[in-house]
């Protein structure tokens, strides 16, 4: 696994590559997160047989 | 040192022979130095000009115009760049000593970006060490050309989370940072863009609740580059 320090491409350290893991699994949790939220949000409109068009029309969003 | 560079600013008295040589040193307009140590040993020496309020001057080391305001050399225009490359591998994208005293905000640009993953992910550096403490905050929005949502921010992560971006595709981003080298809180703003099946575009804003001085980024992404180039500028104080 390689990284580009100011213009220098270079394999990455043992530290860089744990931080490496460490930040992308952080990014998918929250990807994973928004997405639960969108899901949760579309079986509400679902519940109340809204579209999401008349959701923002109502709710702004 | 380009042709174009002065070693010193005359300044010439009542008889003086103006020879060829003398001349030349006056015929270069704004004169141009290597750096800001040579600029400095060109002004009130003998010989020299006393510096004085209005006096521009070309830096050859961070292609930079300056001007002097009376009491220091301000930079001449509103952005300034500081650095920029370009990347056809790796995972990753760090810039050190980008940030300084010089300029208390910053416009950082990744364009061209193409990957193999989706992640897009910012932090910020200190000395050639990432910060990845749990002190960044970040908010955004998301905008395509049938659906838009305002995301919950996300408070107390170790890092600022620009677009989650289809692999393969194009896209760019951009952010201004305010005061990250200062001793405070660092905050500001993103966006990203990327080309899809349609058009995708994420905003939002970033702080880092601490007080920490920071002279670099990180760029992560989520797999590995075929491609990015970055710009960063100093904004004029």
């Amino acid at each position: 696994m390689k990284t580009t320090n100011n213009g220098v491409l270079r394999e990455m350290t043992a530290q860089e590559i744990t931080e490496y893991d460490a930040t992308i699994a952080e990014a998918q949790k929250q990807t994973d997160a928004q997405t639960a939220r969108q899901v949760a949000r579309q079986a509400v409109l679902d519940k109340l047989g809204l579209t999401a068009d008349e959701a923002a029309a109502l709710f702004g969003n | 040192m380009g042709a174009n560079a002065s070693t010193a600013v005359p300044v010439y008295v009542s008889g003086q022979v103006l020879d060829a040589a003398r001349l030349n040193l006056t015929n270069n307009g704004i004169p141009v130095f290597s750096g800001t140590a040579t600029r400095d040993a060109a002004f009130g020496g003998s010989g020299e000009k006393t510096l004085a309020e209005g006096q521009f001057a070309y830096l050859e080391d961070t292609n930079s115009l300056q001007y002097y305001s009376g009491t220091s050399f301000v930079a001449a225009s509103g952005s300034n760049l500081i650095t920029s490359g370009s990347v056809t591998s790796g995972t990753t994208v760090s810039l050190d000593s980008i940030f300084s005293a010089t300029y208390d905000n910053y416009y950082v640009i990744f364009s061209n970006i193409v990957q193999a993953g989706s992640t897009n992910v910012v932090q910020f550096r200190t000395g050639g060490v990432t910060n990845t403490t749990s002190n960044y905050s970040f908010a955004r929005s998301y905008l395509d050309v049938s659906a838009m949502a305002f995301e919950a921010g996300s408070g107390g992560t170790t890092s600022i989370g620009l677009g989650s971006t289809t692999a393969n595709v194009m896209n760019t981003w951009e952010m201004v940072i305010s005061r990250p080298f200062a001793t405070g809180e660092t905050s500001g703003w993103f966006r990203q863009a990327a080309e899809n099946t349609s058009i995708v575009s994420w905003f939002g804003f970033h702080l880092f609740k601490a007080t920490t001085s920071f002279d670099g980024l990180i760029y992560t992404a989520g797999s590995t580059f075929t491609s990015a180039s970055y710009a960063i500028y100093g904004l004029a104080n």
